[in-house]
């Protein structure tokens, strides 16, 4: 099981790591720093995406001896002359996921506006996939919280076929690569955009997938938080079947599958969408164990009262065990559980908002 | 900025308003929503 846990929040990157007392914030950097994505290796080195705005965005890496140093960000070509009718910018909004490769030195970065980088030199250097970026369909991409640029939310490889990738798009649909993203398909059915025209109800490309996870294990079984419910695929994102039984509500932004078991994910509900409030007060997460047929609610220790929490899509984990979860929110709240979800503690700390946690690999 | 469609085809113009707009047609407006 996993002892360190990184989480990234609006106002820094913070360590936290399981001692014979409990888990204990062990680590501060960035203090004041927007920090969009981390991920981190079985070795101690750490990647950690800022967000800082006007000044763009960042990626600092911290080797495995503890030392930290800035890595070239991902970059974006010039626009050409000929990409005026492209409605979404040439350059790099913010690294809104990093993912491993699944190849010594190979990482993945989803970003805003919409552009998939690869690394495979631990991130030192970086080249945009262009097959996907000039792919026509990208123009029909939507933005994302209110913006205007789409942004790619999830990175999936094929534990077992480091070619074969699926990403997620708010607001894009899934797509699929089976040839380490020389060519990409549109790959997603079954899935319904309630609040669209209803002849785009159902279109692919107009599916706001909110977050992807696969069952390391299984990898053809996919699990997602959309936009309008809950979703899993036992064929790898071409097809899906809503989960109506998920409850309290169907509305959220994480989602975390089980490394082992394809039965089993977990969920963080809210109230949808306008209001992006935990239902009734209460923070719940929301278990199945039998592939979406049920759902438990898991409580034990979670705020039950006045609790306004929600908790973005990249706010929830759950390490190789599938014993272990985290999940943080916008209110600051981080809560660990070691049991599967059953029950959750709070590390003594008061966070900033919190974008993203993430386990360390043993 | 939200989102508008007449009938099935998002509005692309927002400089010049040039996307036509018949008696007929159906406006869908999404709300731009951000924040948590």
């Amino acid at each position: 099981m996993s002892d360190r846990l990184h989480v990234g929040t609006r106002k820094g990157l913070f360590e936290v790591a399981r001692r014979s007392g409990g888990w204990e914030i062990t680590d501060a950097q960035f203090l004041g720093d927007p920090v969009s994505a981390v991920l981190a290796d079985a070795e101690g080195a750490v990647w950690a995406a800022l967000d800082l705005g006007h000044f763009g965005a960042k990626l600092w890496h911290r080797d495995r001896a503890g030392a930290w140093r800035e890595l070239e960000a991902p970059m974006f070509p010039p626009k050409p002359d000929d990409a005026g009718d492209d409605p979404h910018p040439w350059s790099l909004g913010k690294i809104w996921t990093l993912e491993p490769g699944g190849v010594a030195g190979r990482l993945w970065a989803g970003t805003m506006p919409g552009g998939l980088f690869r690394s495979d030199d631990g991130g030192e250097s970086w080249s945009l996939n262009e097959p996907l970026w000039h792919m026509p369909e990208r123009r029909r991409w939507n933005g994302v919280a209110g913006g205007e640029q789409p942004g790619i939310n999830s990175v999936l490889v094929d534990p077992g076929n480091p070619a074969d990738i699926r990403i997620g798009v708010s607001t894009a649909g899934v797509w699929a690569s089976t040839d380490t993203g020389g060519s990409w398909d549109l790959i997603n059915r079954g899935m319904y955009a309630e609040y669209m025209p209803p002849e785009l109800r159902e279109e692919p490309i107009a599916q706001d997938v909110h977050r992807l996870a696969r069952c390391t294990a299984r990898p053809e079984i996919v699990w997602c938080q959309h936009h309008n419910g809950v979703f899993r695929s036992q064929d790898a994102g071409n097809t899906w079947r809503e989960l109506t039984a998920v409850r309290p509500s169907k509305f959220g932004f994480a989602v975390a599958a089980h490394p082992r078991d394809p039965n089993t994910a977990w969920f963080v509900p809210a109230i949808k969408d306008e209001r992006r409030i935990p239902v009734d007060g209460k923070v719940v997460v929301a278990r199945s164990r039998d592939s979406g047929e049920n759902f438990e609610i898991l409580r034990h220790g979670l705020p039950q009262r006045h609790a306004y929490d929600l908790v973005w899509r990249h706010a929830l984990d759950v390490d190789a065990s599938g014993e272990r979860l985290a999940f943080g929110s916008t209110s600051g709240g981080l809560w660990i559980s070691e049991d599967g979800g059953e029950s959750w503690t709070m590390p003594e700390a008061r966070l900033p908002p919190i974008a993203a946690v993430r386990f360390a690999p043993e | 900025m939200s989102r508008i469609y007449v009938n099935g085809r998002p509005v692309s113009d927002r400089q010049r308003l040039s996307d036509l707009v018949g008696a007929r047609d159906e406006i869908y407006v999404f709300q731009a929503l951000s924040g948590g």
